[in-house]
């Protein structure tokens, strides 16, 4: 049996991120696992996890330790964490997340404490950057979405390297780029793209319409200095989750 | 033992390699020589005898559709063979003076082998050459093929008794003497008993027949070259090495002889004699009945390759590799088709409702699809010379070939063959019905299937085809041939497809294939481009022209969309980009095409009258984007990128589309010299134009204006008195009064009055003092940027910065004012084209393809050819590298057409005036010179430019003009002193 973890913490991120991991764990085909590593009391996830109907696990420990330990698990597929703490919390906000997000060769998916949500998701958001390795990690997720019955709309940022040289007649130019792009890089024939030219997290984020959006996120894991600016941006102001899928790494997804 | 190739040209020497020696039977040759000419194959024997006995022996008389030569008398005459007999195609005509250098050449070389101790004797006297035997002994009178190796031991030792050491000295001494008794290029030949002194050689054979087959459009390989004696003989190159010459690089040489010292690298040595070569003739044979799939010339100079179908630029090859003809175009996806593949086949005009009712090009009924085991995509190869694609792959379950071709010669024909293994390749249906096209019918009997797709517009496409399947030792084999009738107007019948397929059935695959060829080469006679120095120049400019001339029908009308027929990018519309860009090259290499094109102009002529009275105006109002009811088809909305919409303003605002389509019908007439058409059916498209801008320009105070227009350059939208609409309008209406005054027909008199003062009312932007031309009232007035300051070109500068701050600023799509320097050079102030240039230049960023190659053009004639080759480079390269990321909607036409015109107008310089033409080139650096073949007024021309100058070459009579420069002139004397 495949698990997906789903790390509740003491905020308000808690209760969104069981109801999020209740509607991802179909696409991962696998069961939630509800886990909290203890900090001054259980209280508040335990009745956060009885509310919701799920049993809870507690560890003990570093709690970014603690959770990647969980994760690498071998029958784990993925896990979803809370984006970032209230305020007051004993940590920056979304430092936890962060560290497992570069830590652990599995989609991570975060979800912000505001999300309201019920059942399921409706839309898949998609940012692509043409890069190969890109397409090839969120080819896996994207044929579950597809499956599940998600729309699934692809995003492209001009970025310096990819803005085109040519744009002849723009009813006609975008409307073939994008397809190109859409034949290159995903393999979903119902896929819709979106082009778009500014900052990369605001085009994306502004595409969010709705709590049944869904972003669907490959990056390199690469946190140093001046890289995985779309990353950061999105984990501190994206108000629906967002699966992060680590390039190069084999991903289970639901047949 | 024999190579995997079915050749369409066999060379072969005669004795010892086609019959043994001279008294054998030369029935079983005769048999087979016959039977490959009916195959089509085309037959050179090559020999240093004479036609008596050759023709005596052989006795073949063929019938067609291959060609039997003679070339003999050692490269001194060529014979063609027919029915008839012999007829001599070429002769060698030697002078006076070098028959009397050959006598006294033979006699030297006799003297000086005598002052050695080498008794030797002139035995004959042929036709251009004398025939010395080095071992005049009763015993090698007359040695067999077979005894060679034990001759050639004899005729050493001889000549080792006397201090020679080699055959290769003796030749050394016949080559000295013949050079003093006066032979200026003497040919050496040496058979190891006798030593020639001629005039020609078999190179000289191989020369003529291998340019002859290249006139049929038959490259060097697909050519077999047999021979007996390509191996070194006493230390001397074999007779038949001479047939090797470099034209013959890629042909495939085999060997049948002895070949006691080895053959040269490239030489396939299997001996065995004439048996064996029979055994080869019988196997070439064998292939033509098993229908296999024929080869292609890997002509590097004439070929686009790829190897493997990786995804991404998958779409972008189907583009590249689309085989069209007469504007019906299949794009070349692979066979097996697949995900991500768009095998799509186009006719241009033939439109359906798209979104929103906005028409786009119907997809026709698929004809390329077979079943595939194993997808993979091997080598595929389009050859631009003959227009066929072929394809290879091989490996242990995966082996296939397969070559296809769109019928130069029979309009809507189409034909394709396939050979692979029994368990890799099924044909399937012969027609797949085109995806996303609703109304599909089907049907067949008596062997052929039908498939039909029908217009919401009332159009349609139909395609009528037979495929016939054989069984051959390595597998199975396909041939399909299928014939494509279309309307846009109307539903075609079955019966317009099904007789020109009966008729291609009738016919065959071979010769369908061979007349294409033919075609083809003849077409490329007229349009052929050599620019020494530059091979991937060259090539790119081929690849423009093959895909310009077969993008457009030579009869009745041609819609030339953005993209032709290799993809449904751009609906198939028409724009500026066929009247300026593409037209003014078919006009030159293909002037019915232009015509055509013209045609559909003419015939949307009530359309844009109509559109004219919409806006209140006169005369005829073209539709900026063009369908089939020459009503506006440019949509009124484009995205933003920022997920709002963008209101579209070119379709109410470009108004110098109506000029362009005037100028267009002007350049027609002045390359073809059709002095009929601006008489005829031509007039109004000029003389409606100019009623237009006579009633759209507005007068304020004496001047003439021209408000709310958009120029080429759309990131200025909506502007006032843009220069090039403002000077094209003045150049329509001079033009037009210009035509009325001369006939009398297309206007008045108050007409003509009118119009000129309107275009001398008109304002222009030009100021004197800078030399510059404003590009539109207030332009100078905007931010000076320069697209430097903000990214390396080209850029799509409106996406970098956005449409607000491109409006604002100096930063050009693409050349505006410049376009005026290009188009009607005559109009514009005369020394203007540098000052605009240094000016427009740096701030245009090409972020159109249209761009580059204008500029290119226009920086060589400004003299900056290192300038000009960077932009050409940037054309020439557009789709080969899918610069624009776009390749896989279809090829960009206007950027095809500006290539060429950038090399012919640019570099060359060539300008036509009243009656006669000259040329001006400026070559960059590393073209060492530059050919390039048009019609200029019905006659064939070759324009050539090398670093002494430029002349123009009238190929019908052969008449040289005048050369432009002295440098020229120079060039043409030293010519004539060599000669």
């Amino acid at each position: 049996m495949t698990v997906i973890i789903a790390a509740i913490d003491r905020s308000s991120a808690a209760e969104p991120v069981i109801r999020a991991a209740t509607a991802l764990a179909p696409l991962f085909d696998a069961v939630v696992e509800v886990v909290h590593v203890r900090e001054d009391g259980t209280g508040f996830p335990e009745a956060v996890a009885s509310a919701a109907g799920r049993a809870l696990r507690i560890l003990d420990g570093d709690p970014a330790s603690c959770l990647v330990d969980e994760i690498t698990r071998p029958d784990v597929v993925a896990a979803v964490v809370g984006a970032r703490g209230g305020p007051g919390g004993p940590r920056p906000a979304g430092s936890t997340a962060l560290v497992v997000l570069a830590q652990v060769r599995k989609p991570v998916i975060v979800v912000p404490p505001e999300w309201a949500h019920a059942a399921s998701f409706e839309r898949a958001i998609v940012p692509l950057d043409a890069a190969a390795a890109t397409s090839a990690a969120v080819e896996a997720a994207l044929g579950a979405c597809a499956r599940a019955g998600l729309e699934i709309l692809v995003v492209h940022v001009f970025s310096h390297d990819t803005l085109p040289h040519f744009w002849d007649r723009p009813a006609y130019e975008g409307e073939e780029w994008a397809r190109e792009f859409l034949s290159r890089h995903c393999a979903e024939p119902e896929a819709h793209i979106e082009l778009r030219t500014g900052a990369p997290a605001r085009e994306v984020l502004d595409l969010v319409k709705g709590s049944g959006d869904l972003i669907v996120l490959a990056w390199s894991q690469d946190l140093s200095w001046g890289r995985a600016h779309l990353v950061r941006e999105t984990l501190a102001d994206s108000c629906v989750p967002v699966v992060f899928v680590p390039v190069g790494a084999a991903h289970h997804l639901a047949e | 033992m024999f190579p995997d190739q079915t050749f369409e040209a066999l060379i072969f020497d005669w004795d010892g390699t086609a019959v043994p020696d001279r008294r054998a039977d030369g029935s079983g040759m005769r048999r087979r020589v016959e039977a490959l000419c009916r195959a089509g194959v085309d037959v050179a024997v090559v020999s240093g005898t004479h036609v008596d006995n050759v023709d005596g022996q052989l006795g073949a008389r063929p019938r067609g559709p291959g060609r039997l030569f003679l070339c003999l008398n050692r490269g001194s005459e060529v014979f063609e063979v027919g029915a008839g007999g012999p007829e001599l195609r070429w002769r060698r005509a030697a002078s006076k003076g070098e028959e009397a250098a050959l006598t006294r050449a033979a006699l030297r070389t006799v003297a000086a082998l005598a002052d050695l101790g080498v008794p030797a004797e002139i035995v004959s006297r042929r036709l251009n050459r004398t025939k010395i035997d080095l071992i005049p002994e009763p015993r090698w009178s007359d040695p067999p093929k077979a005894r060679i190796g034990e001759l050639v031991e004899a005729l050493l030792e001889r000549l080792a008794r006397h201090g020679i050491g080699s055959l290769a000295e003796v030749v050394d001494l016949a080559r000295r003497e013949a050079m003093a008794a006066g032979v200026s290029d003497p040919r050496i030949t040496s058979d190891a008993k006798h030593v020639e002194v001629g005039l020609t050689d078999k190179s000289d054979s191989a020369r003529w027949i291998l340019g002859s087959l290249l006139g049929q459009g038959v490259g060097a390989g697909l050519v077999a070259i047999v021979g007996d004696e390509f191996g070194p003989l006493g230390g001397m190159p074999g007779s038949d090495d001479l047939m090797l010459i470099p034209e013959a690089e890629r042909a495939y040489a085999l060997s049948v002889g002895v070949e006691p010292e080895g053959v040269p690298s490239g030489v396939m040595h299997v001996g065995g004699g004439p048996e064996i070569f029979l055994a080869f003739l019988d196997e070439q044979l064998l292939r033509r009945r098993h229908r296999r799939v024929p080869s292609v010339d890997q002509d590097p100079a004439w070929t686009l390759a790829f190897e493997g179908d990786p995804k991404e630029g998958r779409r972008m090859r189907e583009a590249v590799l689309t085989l069209a003809e007469s504007g019906i175009g299949t794009r070349g996806a692979l066979e097996e088709d697949g995900p991500g593949a768009t095998p799509l086949t186009l006719v241009a005009g033939v439109f359906v409702d798209g979104e929103e009712g906005r028409p786009r090009l119907l997809a026709g009924p698929g004809w390329t699809s077979l079943e595939v085991t194993a997808r993979r995509a091997g080598r595929r190869v389009l050859d631009l010379r003959s227009g066929v694609l072929w394809r290879e792959r091989s490996g242990d379950g995966a082996a296939l070939r397969t070559l296809r071709f769109a019928s130069a010669t029979r309009s809507g024909v189409m034909a394709m063959r396939a050979e692979g293994r029994a368990d890799d390749l099924a044909p399937g249906e012969a027609l797949s019905a085109p995806d996303g096209v609703e109304t599909v019918r089907r049907g067949g009997s008596h062997g052929m299937e039908w498939l039909r797709a029908t217009s919401s517009r009332g159009g349609g496409i139909l395609a009528a085809a037979h495929q016939a399947v054989g069984t051959v030792p390595t597998g199975c084999t396909l041939e399909r041939l299928v014939a494509y009738a279309a309307d846009p107007r109307r539903v075609p019948r079955v019966q317009e497809a099904s007789g020109r397929l009966r008729e291609a059935r009738r016919v065959g695959f071979d010769a369908l294939l061979r007349e294409h060829r033919e075609a083809w080469a003849r077409r490329w006679d007229d349009a052929e481009v050599h620019i020494e120095g530059d091979p991937d120049a060259e090539l790119a400019v081929r690849f423009a022209l093959f895909h310009l001339m077969a993008s457009a029908s030579d009869s009745g009308e041609a819609a030339m969309g953005a993209r032709g027929v290799t993809g449904d990018a751009y609906a198939g519309h028409v724009f500026w980009d066929a009247d300026v860009y593409a037209l003014p090259v078919l006009a030159a290499v293909r002037p019915g095409a232009a015509r055509a094109m013209l045609e559909y102009r003419i015939r949307r002529l009530p359309a844009a009258q109509e559109m004219a009275a919409e806006r209140d105006c006169q005369g005829a109002r073209f539709p900026w984007e063009s369908a089939d009811d020459g009503l506006e088809a440019t949509p009124p909305w484009a995205s933003d990128g920022h997920g709002g919409l963008l209101r579209l303003h070119t379709g109410e605002r470009a108004d110098h589309i109506v000029a362009d389509v005037a100028w267009s019908a002007v350049r027609y007439a002045q390359w073809t010299g059709d002095t009929g058409f601006l008489a005829g059916p031509g007039r109004q498209l000029v003389t409606e134009a100019a009623r237009y801008f006579a009633s759209r320009v507005q007068f304020d105070g004496g001047r003439g204006h021209l408000y709310a227009v958009i120029g080429p350059d759309e990131y200025h939208e909506v502007v006032d008195d843009n220069a090039f609409t403002n000077v094209m309008a003045r150049w329509t209406l001079r033009t037009a009064a210009g035509l009325v005054e001369a006939d009398d027909f297309g206007g008045s008199p108050k007409d003509v009055e009118g119009w000129r003062h309107t275009a001398d009312a008109l304002v222009d932007g030009f100021d004197e003092a800078t030399g510059l031309y404003e590009q539109f009232a207030g332009f100078f007035g905007l931010e000076p940027l320069v697209v430097s300051e903000v990214a390396d070109v080209p850029v799509a500068a409106d996406l970098l910065l956005g449409r607000d701050r491109v409006a604002r600023s100096q930063v050009l799509k693409q050349a505006d004012v410049l376009m005026l320097h290009f188009l009607v050079p005559d109009e514009v102030a005369a020394g203007s084209l540098v000052a605009n240039l240094d000016f427009y230049g740096p701030r245009t960023a090409h972020g159109s393809s249209l761009s580059p190659a204008i500029h290119a053009a226009l920086l060589a004639r400004a003299g900056r050819p290192e300038e000009a080759l960077s932009s050409f480079r940037l054309a020439a390269r557009l789709d080969l590298d899918d610069l624009t990321g776009t390749t896989a909607g279809g090829l960009h036409l206007a950027t095809m057409g500006g290539l060429w015109q950038a090399l012919v107008h640019g570099f060359l310089g060539l300008c036509l005036e009243e009656g006669g033409a000259h040329l001006a080139p400026v070559l960059p650096e590393g073209w060492r010179s530059v050919d390039v073949t048009a019609r200029v007024r019905g006659r064939r021309v070759r324009l050539h430019a090398d670093a002494s100058g430029g002349d123009i070459r009238y190929l019908d009579d052969e008449t040289r003009t005048r050369p432009h420069s002295r440098r020229a002139a120079r060039g043409r004397e030293e010519r004539e002193a060599s000669s």
